[in-house]
């Protein structure tokens, strides 16, 4: 008797979940075609270790930079006074001569946080740090890269996913 | 002698490499943007011109630059738009200029002329006419005010500018030169308004001078001061002033960069766990002297009084804890340990004298206590000369 149940009780929990699931609804939100990017930003780093975005209207806020900062300043280098910033489909890039490595900061929607991770970028023999650096976007629409121009060496591209490499794909 | 072929193209592919390393970074689309703008903004046509046709030609080549034709269709268009409208209104004002020069004409002198009512009348309303006309020019090409401001900056602005302050004069001073002394010879009668000009003229041309030096004098005094606020500005903030902003410097702002150089200093004392006694003292004879520029320039009326900054500042360096690993903490302890330690030389050199002395005395002494050397007295046996020759 109990071996003519189960089967039952089996096809009542399939039909049930049939049910459940035929009135739930899955929602789904419609894209559209959003590049963000911008020409990089210049900006001054205020004592604090931070950099106010309203340097470039019309841009507005501030980015707390004193956590990378402390990563990247070793004995011999001097106090960073300015940095460059980019933002790169959504996502903020900051490099300044000095530093060995570009920073991602991927801002948090509806907060007033990001996270942030390094980029760190191989340097040439005798180069101990990044020098003249200059951030470009380059390559092909929609599959673009972010370029990092140095003095006295080739350019190295970052690409929308954060890989570093000699060449924009 | 032959370079096996291996050997050659290494060396040839090493001197390629190093030749494309040693190549600057190639100007990038947004930098001669910047360059363009900051060249129209000055009004320095040809170089942004200049500036624009590089980019267009890096972006003409379809190159990676401009991933969505950014810079080719939406920044580059109205920049070049910009400098067309510059461009047309600059040649219209070096036409206006050429067209002016011509028709300044002065009024002849007439046999009645008593005065020079007449040429400051006709200097005054061509002056006048010439610059509304030349306003109007720059009115009805260029709406924004940005671009009129940047049309001043431009050479052709410039030459119509020393026509309105220079040329017109001139050509009045030449003119009425060259006819004053025909109508003096036409006519005797006029030869009394003929004296008279003739002064007025030469007035008229010590007073241009005069102007020419006091213009030239009023330069160099502003060269000057600048040159004294910049000092006083480096003076105060002990040489850490930025170059950009010490170029806009005006007389009240040496107190506003001084503030700033305090609250600089305070942050930096804020941040600061501990210290050394060195450190501590170097950082109170830098009070002193903040004092004492505080002092100055409140006497000489250079801003407002920083005496709460510093009084901070003093606070921040006290509260910071001194650290170090000497026991000299004070300068009245440090006294202490400087007196020791000449007591303590002296005492060593006293002693070391009373021993040199000692040993001086001691010496005779023991010399004659010393047991004599054994000394073997040598006997040398004399030949007899020519005894045994042979």
């Amino acid at each position: 008797m109990k071996a003519r149940l189960h089967p039952l009780r089996f096809r009542c929990l399939v039909l049930t979940a049939a049910v459940l699931s035929s009135c739930a609804t899955v929602e789904r939100q419609p894209t559209l075609t959003f590049e963000q990017h911008t020409l990089r930003i210049p900006l001054t780093v205020a004592a604090n270790g931070s950099v106010s975005l309203a340097q470039q209207p019309p841009m507005t806020g501030r980015i707390d930079l004193s956590p990378i900062l402390d990563e990247e300043r070793n004995e011999a280098s001097v106090p960073f006074k300015t940095v460059q910033v980019m933002m790169f489909y959504g996502r903020y890039y900051v490099v300044a001569d000095g530093f060995r490595s570009v920073w991602e900061l991927t801002p948090r929607p509806g907060t007033s946080t990001a996270s942030y991770r390094k980029i760190p970028v191989p340097l040439e023999s005798g180069e101990s740090a990044l020098t003249g650096c200059r951030l470009s976007r380059y390559g092909p629409s929609q599959s673009s890269c972010l370029r990092l121009d140095r003095k006295g060496t080739d350019p190295i591209f970052i690409s929308a996913r954060g890989e570093v490499s000699h060449a924009c794909p | 002698m032959l370079v096996p072929r291996p050997i050659a193209l290494a060396i040839l592919s090493l001197l390629f490499a190093t030749s494309l390393r040693a190549a600057p970074i190639e100007a990038d689309p947004h930098e001669l943007y910047d360059e363009a703008r900051i060249h129209l903004r000055n009004g320095e046509l040809g170089s942004a011109d200049a500036s624009l046709r590089r980019l267009r030609s890096i972006l003409s080549q379809g190159s990676q630059w401009d991933p969505d034709g950014v810079f080719a269709n939406e920044l580059l268009p109205p920049l070049l738009k910009k400098l067309r409208r510059m461009q047309v209104v600059t040649g219209q004002l070096d036409a206006f200029s050429e067209r002016a020069l011509k028709d300044l004409t002065p009024p002849e002198i007439s046999s009645e002329a008593s005065t020079l009512r007449p040429y400051t009348e006709w200097a005054t309303s061509t002056i006048q006419r010439l610059r509304s006309e030349r306003d109007q020019i720059i009115a009805s090409r260029l709406a924004d005010p940005e671009e009129q401001a940047a049309v001043t900056r431009t050479a052709s602005y410039a030459r119509t500018e020393r026509i309105l302050e220079t040329d017109v004069m001139r050509s009045l001073a030449d003119s009425s030169a060259n006819a004053a002394p025909v109508r003096a010879t036409e006519d005797p009668g006029i030869d009394p308004v003929s004296v008279r000009f003739r002064q007025l003229k030469r007035d008229l041309m010590r007073l241009m001078m005069e102007r020419d030096r006091l213009e030239q004098e009023a330069k160099q005094t502003n060269a000057g001061e600048k040159a004294y606020l910049h000092a006083l500005a480096v003076l105060v903030t002990e040489g850490s002033l930025d170059e950009v902003q010490s170029g806009s410097l005006q007389p009240t702002a040496i107190s506003k960069v001084f503030g700033e150089f305090l609250d600089q200093e305070l942050e930096a004392a804020r941040s600061l766990t501990s210290q050394s006694s060195q450190e501590r003292e170097a950082r109170q004879e830098a009070l002193d002297r903040y004092r004492r520029y505080n002092a100055v320039l409140t006497r000489a009326k250079l801003g407002t009084d920083q005496s709460r900054r510093i009084q901070a500042l003093s606070r921040a360096v006290e509260d910071c804890p001194v650290k170090d690993g000497l026991l000299v903490t004070s300068r009245a302890a440090r006294w202490l340990y400087g007196l020791l330690t000449s007591v303590l030389a002296l005492v060593a050199g006293i002693s070391s004298w009373m021993a040199i002395a000692r040993g001086r005395k001691l010496s005779p002494a023991r010399r004659s206590d010393e047991p004599e050397e054994p000394v073997i007295e040598a006997v040398f046996p004399r030949r007899k000369v020519g005894g045994n020759a042979a």
